[in-house]
């Protein structure tokens, strides 16, 4: 069973190798009669027999009938299915355990009735269908979803189209590999966060200190003559309170590393968790800190991309890397 | 998809079932006919959001369950074909109640296209045709809906009717070009009261038989046509008679039997004036054929196909469960004068012993004072046409001794009671008599063909007198010739009864002269039918092979069948090749695209994100004078053709596209002639 | 018309030399009623320009240099109590202009940005439950200094596409600065005429929303945001709002080129302004690399049916 899928999966590997965007084509398309398609012809033959058997002209054409519209079928579902064309949007990395998705974006003719039409179900080889998307209504993108289960880079288990259209009779489809860079964070472990001063020493210490700014209103303070009048409290001045003046300050942090060091192998990934639970806290309140993965060092920094280029190390760590 | 309620596919799917159901008035018992309107009734009320849920499954199964066992008492009554359609409907109404997942749908559609072609064993005619048509319509916009739900109605309608405009072809070609099979096993067939004549005359029954307008059967004529009065057309002969009604003798019946087995088939010696003809007889699941005395087939399929009996009937070999086409050779002077004198005495004198004695009485005085059998004939035909006797379809019931009730009492009656009284009486003096059962007469259309409706249903007698053969006596043509020089509507006009249970009938308007023409016309249209649809069978078929081929070597069918599969091949290619690049190309975009094509060899490119006045700034930088201008022009053409507003200006447009074909010409001359 | 929008331009080209395509897109930002965004390094002209738009339509303008310690109400204005009425009066900040340099906008804090950003959309300041209506037309110049970023406040992503164009200037070439150098007179506003007037400028805003637009420009248009939000290249797709915008800058261009319809060649010519802002992800990335909206012009062939 195993060797068959592999052989399959090489002989899909080498009529549709992978890309961003696929125009559908003859090398990408299946096609055969679906079940319906097979009770149909079951149905024409029937008829057919019932009409030799009672000499019966008008069963024998609408029988004929019948056949001929499942011959065009073939043709309008191929035409049909080709007109689509498909490719990847933008990607974003999961956490393990979480869901990936995957936009996908059909690329229609200005001109709707020149496009593929009708339902087509979208979801991956091997799965079953996970959602219906109609042509006719087009809205971009369509996200499947996708259940990122190891840590680092995914590979993309084909996305299966299908389609039924015009009649039900056949069943035309295709394996898309798409080409993705999707990474996959590892599952954040709850922790408490544990920020060193220096790299590799273990005392945490605290990290925010106040500062004279200009985000936040902090407190009143008495008027010294000099200073900016719009910083006047207008409003207690107008109670007869007297002259105050506003003072306003912001926070500014401290910054730390963080440690995966000491670590074994077998705690590794718990450890990696727990690193990645903590970059996205600190960075959730805003905070500049490190990261020290042994053989690669991340110099203290803050904000998103910062956040994003620290859980990419620890998605793509491994010991041998050094 | 399938849980939606406001479900077009389901409600079309609905529709076709429901109008089927209805077309199918005869066959289909009338409490399932209710249950598919409920079934339809409730696939409404679920669209229109009437109604949120439909039944649930265990309602269904109990109804499923009692229409089951209701179904299963009466088929013992429907017999198989019938009961039969009657479940496929039930299953089906069924089924539309409740719909619930894919597979029900296909089961469904399937099921509903199975019944239209079922509806074809009941009724052949155009309109029933069409009626099956629109269901077949119904059903496949049914499927294009349920796979494209979104696509506007009208665009749905547009690609069913291009499908279908398509398919039609090609099933023709199918129909013409796939061999015709016979039967592969006999099938159950309908019996019907209405259609064709009954092997059993009880003339104290109603009326039926004078009541339907079907069709019974064609006659084209090669080149004589035979005046009314001669048109009978002899179907059945009956000799035995049991007091109430004539039938088929059984004696006959077997004596029929050995003939077939040992081959001897009656083969008269006919000479003298004679009809050709050719008859399309329609579907009636009897054996029995219609001609005009003395018939024999005419060619050799026709003589194939047809058993010929010492009673001068024709039979055809295998029920005509669909039309059937045959030539035959009539000689109207030719005397009818074979006979197995013993048996032909024997089983044609015998009469019950007892009943109608008042009858029997007259009959013998009468018989004593004519002095001769001819004499007697002549006193008894006599006695229809002076005494106070009266044609009329609607008969009173005579349940006793009808004969003496209808000569005596009524005297009021049509064909089967004047023949069989006839009959009676010329038995009982010991003249050999039968009935013959058939139609007379037949409604001509403009000497082309012969029409001959189930309401020319006629029975009269055969007497064997002055040992000179079997001569035929019409006493009803004694009691009311307008029934055979003009037909039975002018022999019953008085009364009013002519199809009086038809409400709608145009056969009954014929006096309005429009709408006689217009039923004339559709009888030509029902001619054709019958004629080239209904009556293609394997002989047709052949004689096409033969006019098309030649002759029907092997090697001449193979080819043809492969004709017809390329003639498909070349049809499809014809609809499908030019969608291959379906991309319609604007003129405007045609002629710069072939400017671009031009510079493109001449090594100018446009880089593919550029805009055509840069283009045309870029050619101009890389070509002589005169090209460049003229690709500029060119391309200011192009940029108000394709981005200036136009109002719909048509003659602008079209000398902008005249101008640009002359500024690529232009083009041309100038690169290929630089400086 | 014509003749005034070509006298607008070259009476600003005499003090912001070699700059035509530059020019002609401030012009086109300003008849499409939106908002400049101005990057580059000092001394670049950034304030000039800026004066000149205001001195040939004859505008009243107003500068306000940002700085880290400029509160939303030094821009804005603020009630003032004033002890003989027992009562508070308005006094207008510098923004009631009908045109305002924003100088050095990412110095400010971000809630004085967003002050500023809110009244650009806005047209009104709201002061404490009153709103007071900013002069008809607004136009606001933002100029951003790329190079020096720290301890600066880079305006968030979400904001920047309030600005209808972000353009440089950059360095005028060879000749340009020579003739530059050679002019005597210091003081440019004072060579800079008043071509039209306010109903005359305003009308011209009205013509920009008769320029025709065929199906085939609309259908360009698509093809290029969709592609934006399909490719990978393009971190941040473009909105609707980029293509409606992209939309009306390319008509006011196709008005100063002086036509009634749009050709693809002025969706491409403002394309690089009104989208390279909403393409970028940040600041960061603002030198060096080919720009995001060229990459998206390559991409996408303005005449493929």
């Amino acid at each position: 069973m195993g060797k068959l899928r592999q052989i399959y999966n090489r002989f899909l590997d080498k009529r549709i190798p992978v890309a961003r965007q696929f125009q559908l084509n003859h090398k990408s398309i299946f096609i055969f009669p679906s079940k319906f398609g097979w009770l149909y012809l079951v149905l024409c033959l029937g008829i057919f027999i019932l009409g030799t058997n009672y000499q019966n002209n008008l069963m024998l054409l609408l029988c004929f009938f019948l056949v001929s519209l499942f011959l065009l079928n073939l043709f309008v579902a191929y035409l049909n299915f080709a007109k689509i064309s498909v490719q990847l949007g933008k990607t974003h990395n999961e956490f393990v355990g979480e869901r990936a998705q995957l936009p996908l974006w059909f690329n229609l003719p200005k001109n709707s009735t020149q496009g593929p039409h009708g339902l087509v179900e979208l979801g991956f080889l091997r799965q079953s269908a996970q959602l219906q998307h109609d042509l006719d209504s087009n809205q971009n993108p369509v996200k499947i979803a996708f259940v990122c289960e190891e840590r680092g880079p995914i590979k993309l288990p084909r996305v299966t189209l299908s389609s039924f259209y015009p009649m039900g009779l056949f069943r035309c489809w295709t394996h898309l590999a798409f080409e993705s860079n999707i990474l996959a964070y590892p599952k954040p472990v709850p922790c408490s966060v544990q920020l060193t001063s220096q790299q590799q020493s273990l005392e945490p210490e605290s990290t925010q200190s106040q500062e004279s700014g200009f985000d936040d209103f902090d407190s009143l303070k008495n008027y010294r003559p000099g200073e900016p009048l719009y910083h006047v409290a207008w409003k207690q001045f107008a109670k007869g309170q007297g002259m105050y003046s506003k003072q306003f300050s912001s926070s500014v942090s401290v910054s730390g590393w963080l440690n995966l060091i000491p670590c074994s192998a077998d705690v590794l990934e718990v450890k990696l968790g727990q690193l990645c639970h903590q970059v996205n806290e600190l960075t959730r309140r805003g905070q500049h800190f490190g990261l020290d993965l042994g053989h690669h060092k991340i110099e203290p920094d803050s904000g998103p991309l910062h956040q994003q280029r620290c859980l990419e190390a620890l998605a793509r760590f491994s010991w041998s890397a050094s | 998809m399938i849980y939606l309620n406001r479900n077009l596919s389901h409600l079309l799917l609905s529709l076709a079932l429901v109008i089927l159901s209805v077309s199918l008035f005869e066959p289909v018992l009338s409490w399932i006919q209710v249950l598919v309107f409920c079934a339809f009734v409730m696939r409404i009320s679920l669209y229109l959001g009437i109604q949120k849920h439909s039944p649930s499954i265990r309602t269904l199964n109990l109804l499923a369950l009692l229409s089951g066992l209701v179904l299963a008492y009466f088929s013992w009554q429907l017999g198989v074909l019938l009961g039969m359609v009657n479940l496929l409907v039930m299953a089906c109404s069924l089924k539309l109640m409740q719909l619930r997942n894919q597979r029900d749908y296909y089961q469904l559609v399937a099921s509903v296209l199975f019944l239209i072609s079922c509806g074809f064993i009941f009724e052949q005619s155009i309109i029933y045709s069409l009626i099956f048509g629109l269901c077949t319509v119904l059903t496949l916009l049914s499927l294009l809906a349920h796979f494209s739900p979104t696509i506007p109605f009208t665009r749905l309608n547009k690609r069913l009717l291009i499908m279908t405009l398509q398919a039609i072809p090609i099933g023709i070609l199918l129909f013409f070009g796939m061999p015709k099979l016979a039967p592969f096993w006999q099938m159950p067939t309908s019996q019907s009261a209405e259609t064709g004549l009954s092997d059993t005359l009880t003339p104290g029954d109603i009326a039926n038989l004078s009541q339907s307008t079907e069709l019974a059967f064609r006659v084209t004529f090669d080149d004589q046509i035979p005046p009314v009065q001669e048109r009978y057309w002899r179907a059945l002969v009956m000799e035995n008679f049991d007091g109430k009604s004539w039938t088929i003798s059984r004696q006959r019946n077997q004596l029929k039997r050995n003939n077939f087995v040992r081959n001897d088939e009656f083969r008269p010696r006919l000479s003298g004036p004679f009809y050709r003809y050719e008859v399309l007889a329609s579907a009636s699941n009897q054996r029995w054929l219609f001609a005009m005395d003395i018939a024999v087939p005419d060619d050799q399929r026709s003589d194939g196909a047809i058993w010929q009996s010492y009673d001068y009937q024709l039979m055809s070999k295998k029920p005509l469960i669909s039309n059937f086409k045959y030539r035959v050779k009539s000689f109207p002077q030719e005397d009818l004068n074979f006979t197995d004198y013993a048996f032909d005495r024997q089983i044609n004198r015998s009469i019950p012993t007892n009943g109608n004695l008042r009858t029997r009485d007259w009959a013998r005085n009468l018989r004593k004072m004519a002095g001769s059998d001819r004499a007697y004939i002549e006193a008894l035909l006599d006695h229809f046409r002076t005494g106070n006797y009266r044609y009329t379809l609607k008969p009173e019931l005579m349940p006793v001794d009808q004969i003496d009730t209808f000569l005596f009492d009524k005297q009021a009656g049509f064909c089967a009671h004047y023949a069989s009284a006839m009959a009676f009486a010329l038995r009982v003096v010991g003249i050999p008599a039968r009935v013959v059962a058939g139609y007379q007469g037949g409604e001509m259309r403009e000497n082309d063909y012969l029409s001959v409706y189930q309401y020319d249903a006629h029975a009269w007698i055969e007497a064997w007198v002055d040992e000179s053969g079997w001569q035929r006596f019409d006493p009803t043509a004694a009691v009311a010739p307008d029934r055979i020089s003009l037909g039975l509507q002018a022999a019953v006009e008085d009364e009013g009864s002519f199809l009086d249970n038809r409400t709608f009938s145009l056969a009954k308007l014929k006096s309005v002269a429009w709408i006689n023409a217009v039923r004339l016309g559709l009888a030509d249209l029902d001619y054709f039918w019958s004629r080239w649809v209904l009556g293609f069978n394997t002989e047709a078929q052949k004689d096409l092979f033969k006019t098309l081929l030649g002759n029907l070597s092997t090697g001449r069918l193979a080819a043809l069948s492969l004709g017809t599969f390329a003639a498909i091949g070349l049809l499809l290619a014809i609809f499908y090749l030019p969608n291959w690049h379906p991309r319609k190309v604007h003129p405007a975009d045609k002629i710069y695209n072939d400017a671009q094509k031009i510079l493109s060899s001449y090594k100018i490119h446009r880089a593919h994100w550029q805009g055509p006045l840069e283009f045309a700034q870029k050619v101009q930088s890389f070509c002589n004078d005169k090209a460049g201008q003229a690709f500029t022009r060119l391309s200011k053409l192009y940029i108000a053709s394709q981005y200036k507003k136009s109002d719909g200006n048509h003659e602008l447009a079209k000398k902008q596209i005249r101008m640009m074909r002359s500024e690529l010409r232009k083009l041309k001359t100038a690169l290929n002639n630089p400086g | 018309m014509q003749d005034k929008i070509d006298q607008a331009i070259q009476q600003i080209s005499k003090v912001i030399i070699g700059k035509q395509d530059q020019i002609k897109l401030a012009l086109s930002c300003m008849l499409a009623n939106g908002h400049l965004l101005i990057e580059d390094l000092p001394g670049m002209g950034k304030t000039t320009l800026s004066h000149a738009l205001a001195q040939v339509f004859g505008l009243d303008f107003s500068r306000i240099q940002f700085t880290s310690d400029l509160l939303p109400a030094d821009m804005l204005g603020l009630n003032i109590f004033d002890p003989n009425e027992q009562s508070f009066t308005f006094h207008p900040g510098p923004i009631f202009s009908q045109l305002v340099l924003a100088d050095e906008i990412n110095r400010a804090s971000p809630k004085t940005q967003s002050a500023l950003l809110e009244a650009m959309e806005e047209k009104q300041v709201s002061l404490d439950g009153t709103s007071h209506p900013l002069p008809s037309p607004f136009f606001v110049i933002g100029t951003q200094n790329p190079l020096h970023q720290s301890g600066t406040y880079p305006l968030p992503e979400s904001q920047l596409d309030r600005f209808l164009m972000r353009i440089q200037l950059g360095y005028p070439d060879w000749q340009a600065e020579k003739q530059m150098l050679q002019e005597q007179n210091d003081d440019v506003t004072q060579q800079i005429e008043k071509v039209m007037d306010l109903e005359a400028f305003q009308q011209l805003r009205q013509q920009v929303f008769t320029v025709h637009v065929s199906d085939n420009i609309l259908n360009y248009i698509l093809r290029l945001v969709t592609f934006s939000r399909e490719s990978e290249q393009f971190p941040n797709p473009l909105s609707p709002r980029a293509s409606k915008a992209l939309l009306h800058a390319a008509k006011s261009w196709a008005i100063i080129a002086g036509r009634d319809f749009l050709i693809p060649e002025d969706v491409q010519a403002v394309l690089p302004a009104v989208a390279e802002h909403r393409l970028r992800t940040s600041l960061a990335d603002f030198t060096g690399q080919t720009s995001l909206s060229n990459k998206l012009l390559e991409a996408v062939d303005p005449l493929a049916a």
